[in-house]
């Protein structure tokens, strides 16, 4: 069978088309539950933060989150184990090395965030609330570049209901990210699961 | 130049041929997640697969996952090879 040049060159964009879509689904299913867990954690750690301030961000360790944070890594690293059973057996073992490598770059990203407030030590603690956030939403929109639009648009959404939340309701702040913030990690997740 | 391989050439099973080898070596796509991303039906997409697998290019398994049947699929180190040498050969007739 003789093939043209303009038939070999939309077979080529096919298989681009296609690889794209698959990946990026690949991406978006094994993020979703990501997206949920970290979504119920923020509605937890702002509601807390909001209803008991001593534990949230204040001067000093913040307990309530320390905690959190210690449970969403946990969670991340057993979620993230979920995809092992899509591997194939002699898959397994690079699987379980990408799940280690993961949970080690949270704990690092954590370890991150602890030394930078170590040093910058804000007057305002409610600075660490937000900063975060815009953290995150940076590095999702950074990923959503590379990996896929819909990441990129979580995180401009992020950036967004902070920076609305910063200026525009201060005194609600922290109930505005438990309801806003964590909440629309909660239903990003359940977007990125429709795909 | 080789010869076009007409198993890959033919829409539906360039699209699972290319969904597969879009995955970490290794990985599985389960059938209802492969049927969405190559928009097939569920007879025609089965059809293809079957027709793949007999060429040895992918590796399906069938298990249960929470207590419910699961089919899955994979691109074997055959089909790789043949995908890679499919698209070396699209490439070369456009660079004439």
């Amino acid at each position: 069978m003789d093939l043209s040049r303009d038939q070999a060159a939309e077979s080529l964009k096919e298989i681009e088309r296609t690889q794209r879509r698959s990946a990026e689904a690949n991406e978006y299913v094994y993020s979703s539950p990501q997206f949920i867990l970290w979504g119920l954690i923020w509605m937890v750690g702002y509601t807390g933060s909001y209803l008991l301030p001593n534990y949230g961000f204040s001067h000093g360790i913040n307990w309530l989150w320390f905690g959190l944070v210690v449970i969403g890594i946990f969670g991340s690293h057993v979620l993230g184990r979920r995809r092992i059973r899509h591997l194939a057996p002699e898959a397994v073992a690079k699987g379980k090395a990408i799940s280690i490598r993961w949970g080690m770059t949270m704990f690092v990203f954590y370890a991150f965030i602890i030394a930078v407030f170590a040093v910058i030590r804000p007057r305002n603690p409610m600075v660490s609330g937000a900063f975060i956030p815009l953290l995150i939403a940076a590095i999702y929109s950074v990923w959503g570049i590379w990996q896929g639009l819909r990441f990129l648009y979580a995180g401009i959404a992020l950036a967004v209901l902070t920076l609305g939340g910063w200026f525009y309701l201060y005194p609600y702040f922290l109930p505005w990210m438990a309801a806003v913030g964590g909440g629309s990690l909660v239903l990003i997740g359940l977007w990125l699961r429709k795909v | 130049m080789g010869e076009l391989n007409a198993i890959i050439h033919q829409p539906v099973r360039l699209k699972i041929m290319s969904a597969l080898k879009a995955l970490p070596p290794g990985e599985m796509l389960e059938f209802v997640r492969l049927k969405k991303i190559v928009e097939a039906t569920e007879g025609n997409l089965g059809a293809h697969i079957q027709t793949l697998e007999e060429a040895s290019y992918v590796a399906v398994e069938k298990d249960f996952a929470d207590n419910r049947p699961r089919t899955r699929v994979k691109l074997t180190r055959e089909g790789r090879r043949a995908f890679e040498d499919y698209v070396s050969f699209l490439k070369n007739i456009l660079e004439g």
